[in-house]
């Protein structure tokens, strides 16, 4: 059974008749359950979000990512209200903003400077060509599947390209390190940097994580290669340890990029980088209009506040495991070879055996029809906001959908 | 086979035309089947020997609905070339009938797919785009005419079309909810992001699959001439 979308899709017909496809990107409705999940959201709050119809959902999307510490955090919406009531953008930057570099750069361990701006792509982009500059060498290398946002040379859609946009890149398969030494060989002192998620988190895909030895052995490559690390932290940051996801595998990249929690919802993105990249950065032309907006960069501090004296990446885990072993429980009772892969705080869930993706589809639209927000192609995240109770009723009711999800199949 | 590029709209034009026919015939025993040989000189036979048509007479076919055939095939073989001038007048009046009908769909839908079949087989970059899909098959369902084509690549083989799924299990399904809905697609006026968000159309399965034949398809209705 599904909710109603009544008003949800006539907001949607109307953007059908303005706007390309109606929503586009990773929200647009084909890339989920066009007719189970709402088109338009009115309105959410710790873990929870009300549609437009007035449905009430139990979220594990968490804004794909930008929640970090729940939806309208009190004191996040505190510290960007006194700030708007500043002002948001100006001819020239707040002190907010020197406030937040020195935020970060002493929460990072690595981090001798940082650069601001408001989405993951600009900065994973900037970071490539800051390593050009620095290296003078042209390739970069990137784990096949890998997501590192929507510029040419890494936007995995299917329009609008020419071969050139890809013809610097290289590609792997992640935790596959002789293929990465086979890579760097063939192009040997032409490789500028190496880009990569903490762990393997593609789309469609179960996540991956790095094997035991493996950044350490892509460290050592590096050092032996004169390559650049560049981490990708967009979405995971702040997720695995509040000082960055380098720390929770045990590595040191040379920049790194964060942005999905780092504002709690208010859109900005931030690469890190050491000393010896500060001179290529300074060459390296970077700019937007909005990109010194003193709000988000206001939220942002209290953000990194709170994920720090909250211990939020630790207990994010430990709420996901508890999720985790829920639903395995469930999974376990209605025997269905269901898991979740992935660190436990932004767990992508899967069916093993269901390569097409018709189980997990049919598993989440039942899902839907019981308030939750579970996506049946992408990493699921777990707020701070998520209570004991919040992630009881979850669990319970993905017991609920899996034994009617294995009841229908019986049929 | 490989197909020059100068050769790949014109022989995905025939190959549309010989699935039209396939349908056509499943539902007329007695008409004619077009099979396509792609020849040298820039020629195309339908049908066997007596119609034959210049590439660019081809598509000037396909594009106004006439094009004169090459004469000499005719002469040479008139009572096969008639029957195939014949079958292609048919089913050129079925698709250029106003309304929609399930059999009007059908031949529509089935040569739609055989172009899109054409583009994943012989023009090289849909062909690099779908280098990591072997034995899938993907299938076009129209609500209410209970109208369903599987589009698919076995190992080792060329992209297909057909009425019947030649393997157990199905990797994508596209479904029309409607026989209006699928005339608008195949005409090219279907938007497969609002449609699938209005519900006009739903996509399960393996979705960058489908993702990908879908951008082919589009692909192919854009650089292909067509009468409808």
């Amino acid at each position: 059974m599904s909710f109603i979308h009544k008003i949800s899709d006539e907001y949607f017909a109307r953007a059908a008749n303005v706007i390309p496809g109606g929503i586009y990107g990773h929200v647009a409705p084909v890339a989920g359950l066009p007719r189970h999940f709402p088109h338009y959201i009115r309105k959410a709050e710790g873990c929870r979000f009300e549609d437009v119809d007035g449905n009430q959902w139990l979220d594990f999307m968490c804004g794909f990512g930008t929640i970090l510490h729940g939806y309208l955090h009190p004191e996040i919406e505190s510290a960007a209200l006194a700030q708007r009531q500043l002002g948001a953008v100006f001819n020239q930057p707040s002190p907010v903003m020197v406030e937040l570099a020195e935020s970060l750069t002493q929460k990072v361990n690595f981090a001798d400077w940082v650069v601001f701006a408001k989405n993951g792509s600009d900065l994973t982009t900037w970071a490539v060509r800051v390593a050009r500059e620095s290296s003078g060498k042209p390739y970069v290398v990137k784990a096949r599947g890998a997501y590192h946002g929507v510029d040419a040379w890494c936007d995995p859609g299917l329009g609008g390209k020419i071969k050139e946009d890809k013809s610097k890149v290289l590609e792997f398969t992640w935790n596959d390190i002789d293929e990465l030494k086979k890579v760097i060989s063939s192009h040997r002192n032409q490789i500028s940097s190496i880009i990569l998620t903490p762990y393997h988190h593609a789309a469609f895909s179960p996540s991956v994580m790095p094997s035991e030895t493996f950044w350490a052995d892509v460290e050592t490559e590096c050092q032996r290669n004169n390559i650049i690390l560049i981490l990708d932290d967009v979405r995971v940051g702040g997720r695995l340890n509040d000082g960055g996801s380098h720390k929770y595998f045990d590595f040191t990249p040379d920049m790194a990029v964060y942005s999905k929690g780092l504002g709690n919802g208010y859109a900005i993105s931030a690469c890190v980088g050491k000393d010896f990249l500060k001179d290529a950065s300074k060459e390296v032309f970077l700019t937007g209009s909005c990109w010194n907006d003193a709000v988000a960069m206001a939220a942002a501090i209290k953000s990194l506040e709170i994920s720090h004296s909250e211990d939020v990446a630790e207990s994010i885990l430990a709420k996901g495991d508890y999720f985790v072993k829920g639903m395995a429980e469930k999974a376990s009772e209605n025997e269905l070879p269901f898991i979740l892969t992935g660190p436990a705080s932004m767990p992508y869930p899967w069916f093993e055996g269901d390569e097409n993706l018709f189980r997990i589809q049919k598993f989440c639209e039942i899902a839907a029809g019981k308030g939750l927000y579970f996506h049946p192609h992408h990493n699921w995240f777990i707020s701070n906001a998520h209570e004991q109770n919040d992630l009881d009723e979850a669990i319970d009711l993905a017991g609920e959908a899996m034994s009617e999800l294995a009841r229908e199949e019986t049929v | 086979m490989s197909i020059s590029v100068q050769r790949l709209l014109p022989y995905a034009s025939a190959l549309a035309i010989e699935a039209s026919s396939s349908e056509f015939c499943s539902r007329n025993p007695t008409a004619k089947h077009l099979g396509v040989k792609l020849l040298p000189n820039q020629l195309i036979s339908l049908g066997g020997s007596g119609l034959c048509f210049k590439d660019k007479k081809l598509i000037k076919a396909v594009t106004s609905g006439f094009a004169f055939p090459q004469m000499f095939d005719f002469l040479a073989n008139p009572k096969n070339g008639y029957e195939s001038i014949v079958t292609l007048l048919r089913i050129q009046k079925i698709l250029t009938s106003k309304g929609v009908s399930a059999e009007k769909l059908a031949i529509g839908l089935r040569a739609g797919i055989a172009t899109t079949a054409a583009f994943a087989n012989y023009d090289p970059p849909s062909i690099e785009l779908l280098s990591d899909f072997e034995n899938v098959v993907i299938q076009f369902k129209v609500e209410e005419y209970d109208l369903s084509f599987f589009l698919y690549r076995l190992e080792g083989e060329l992209w297909k079309v057909n009425s019947l799924n030649p393997i157990e299990g199905i990797s994508a399904i596209l479904s029309f909810n409607s026989p209006f809905i699928a005339s608008q697609a195949i005409s090219g006026f279907f938007d497969h992001l609002a449609g699938v968000g209005l519900g006009h159309a739903s996509v399960s399965g393996n979705i960058p699959l489908l993702d990908k034949i879908g951008y082919i398809s589009r692909l192919a209705q854009r650089k292909l001439p067509s009468i409808l």
